[in-house]
C-alpha cells in the first residue's frame, strides 16, 4: 500500500518548466534533478543500445531511464517532448587526467558516459577510437583553460517518459 | 512428499514454465555481447548518393526534397528535414536518412529496418514495464532454484552431485568465471 501511495505521488509530479531545445544550454544549470519538459526535434537516437538520443540543433542529450528501456529509432525526425530529470555531470581536469590515463593503458576504451555526445559520430568519426577520445580530452581542456569555473558542465536529460508531438 | 521428489518436480515445472523466458534472455544476452560486432536490433544498409547538379540551402525546399528521394525510389519515404550545418542537408526518412554534404554534392543514404526477434527480445531485455520487472525477477529467482534443484536431481552414482563427474563439472563451471574476474580486476 505504501509502496502504491509513493509511485502515485511520484507519476503525479508535474515538470516544473516547458523548455524548447533552442534555450535549454541557457537553461539547463537552473534547473539541475528537476523535472522538466524539453521540446525539439528528434536528430539522432543511439543505433547500438537505443539509450540515447539527442535533440535538435543543440544534440542536447536524452537518456532513456528504465521506465522507457529504450529508443526507437523511428523517433528520428519527429518533434518531440521529453519529460525527465535534467542531470549535471561536471568535467575537471582530473577527470580529463584519469581518462588520458586510461586510454593510454588499454587498447579500447569504451566510450564515457558523461561526455558521450553526438559531434564524433555527428561529422562522420569513430567516437570509441583512441584519437577521437584524444582529441575531445584537448578540445576539453583547452574550453577549461578558457572558462573561469575550471570545469565544464555537460547537462542532459533522465527521460522518464517521451511523447511524439502530431 | 519426499524432497527428492519435490526436487524434481520444481526443476521440471518451473523448467517448462521458464523455458520462453530463458530463450529470451540467452538470445538476447548473446546479442548484447557482440554489440560491438553488430546491431541487433538494426538491420542498417549504407549507400552512396551523388547529386546530378550543385544545390545551395536557399534552394531547397520540401519539394526539392521530395524530388531528389523519387530519383532514389524512396518518394513515400519524406518524414522532414534540416540544415545541421550551412553545407549540410539531413533528410529523415520513415525508414532511415540521407545526409549530403552540399560543398561536394556527395552524402550518404542509411536504410533502416528492425531486426526480427532480436529487435523484440532485446526490448523486453532492457525492461520496457514494470510488469516486466516483476516477472523477470521471478524468473531470476525461478532460475536460481531451477539450477540448485538440478545438482540433486541424479541420486548417488558418478553423475551425481556427490560423484566424481557432478563434483568436478560444478566446480570447473564455478572456477571459470572466477578465474575470469580475477584475470579481469
Amino acid at each position: 500500500m505504501v509502496l502504491g501511495a509513493c509511485q502515485n505521488q511520484k507519476t503525479a509530479e508535474q515538470p516544473k518548466a516547458v523548455i524548447p531545445v533552442s534555450e535549454i544550454s541557457d537553461k539547463a544549470g537552473a534547473y539541475v534533478d528537476q523535472l522538466i519538459e524539453v521540446d525539439g526535434m528528434a536528430v539522432h537516437v543511439c543505433r547500438e543500445s537505443g539509450k540515447r538520443l539527442f535533440l535538435g540543433e543543440e544534440q542536447f542529450k536524452v537518456m532513456a531511464s528504465d521506465p522507457i528501456g529504450k529508443f526507437d529509432v523511428a523517433l528520428e525526425g519527429s518533434d518531440i517532448a521529453a519529460v525527465g530529470y535534467v542531470r549535471e555531470s561536471r568535467i575537471d581536469e582530473n577527470y580529463l587526467d584519469e581518462w588520458e590515463k586510461e586510454l593510454q593503458g588499454a587498447a579500447q576504451v569504451q566510450m564515457k558516459e558523461e561526455v558521450h555526445t553526438y559531434e564524433a559520430e555527428s561529422k562522420g568519426e569513430d567516437e570509441s577510437a583512441a584519437d577521437t577520445q584524444m582529441k575531445q580530452i584537448k578540445n576539453y581542456r583547452d574550453q577549461i583553460a578558457a572558462s573561469e569555473k575550471g570545469y565544464l558542465s555537460f547537462y542532459s536529460l533522465e527521460a522518464i517518459s517521451v511523447t511524439e508531438k502530431k | 512428499m519426499k524432497l527428492r521428489k519435490l526436487n524434481s518436480i520444481l526443476h521440471r515445472d518451473l523448467g517448462y514454465l521458464f523455458f520462453g523466458m530463458s530463450i529470451i534472455y540467452a538470445l538476447s544476452g548473446i546479442a548484447l555481447n557482440h554489440l560491438r560486432d553488430w546491431n541487433p536490433n538494426y538491420i542498417i544498409k549504407n549507400y552512396t548518393v551523388t547529386l546530378n547538379d550543385s544545390v545551395t540551402k536557399s534552394d531547397i525546399d520540401k519539394d526539392w526534397v521530395v524530388s531528389l528521394l523519387e530519383d532514389l525510389d524512396l518518394s513515400k519515404e519524406y518524414k522532414k528535414h534540416y540544415f545541421p550545418s550551412e553545407q549540410t542537408l539531413k533528410v529523415f526518412l520513415y525508414h532511415g536518412n540521407v545526409e549530403v554534404n552540399m560543398a561536394t554534392n556527395k552524402g550518404t543514404m542509411e536504410i533502416i529496418k528492425k531486426r526480427p526477434v532480436f529487435n523484440q527480445m532485446n526490448f523486453l531485455h532492457y525492461n520496457p514495464g514494470a510488469w516486466w520487472k516483476w516477472f523477470s525477477d521471478i524468473f531470476c529467482v525461478a532460475w536460481i532454484i531451477i539450477a540448485l534443484s538440478g545438482l540433486f536431481i541424479i541420486r548417488s552414482g558418478k553423475n551425481s552431485i556427490t560423484g566424481w563427474k557432478g563434483i568436478t563439472y560444478t566446480v570447473v563451471g564455478i572456477l571459470i568465471p572466477l578465474i575470469l574476474f580475477l584475470l579481469y580486476v
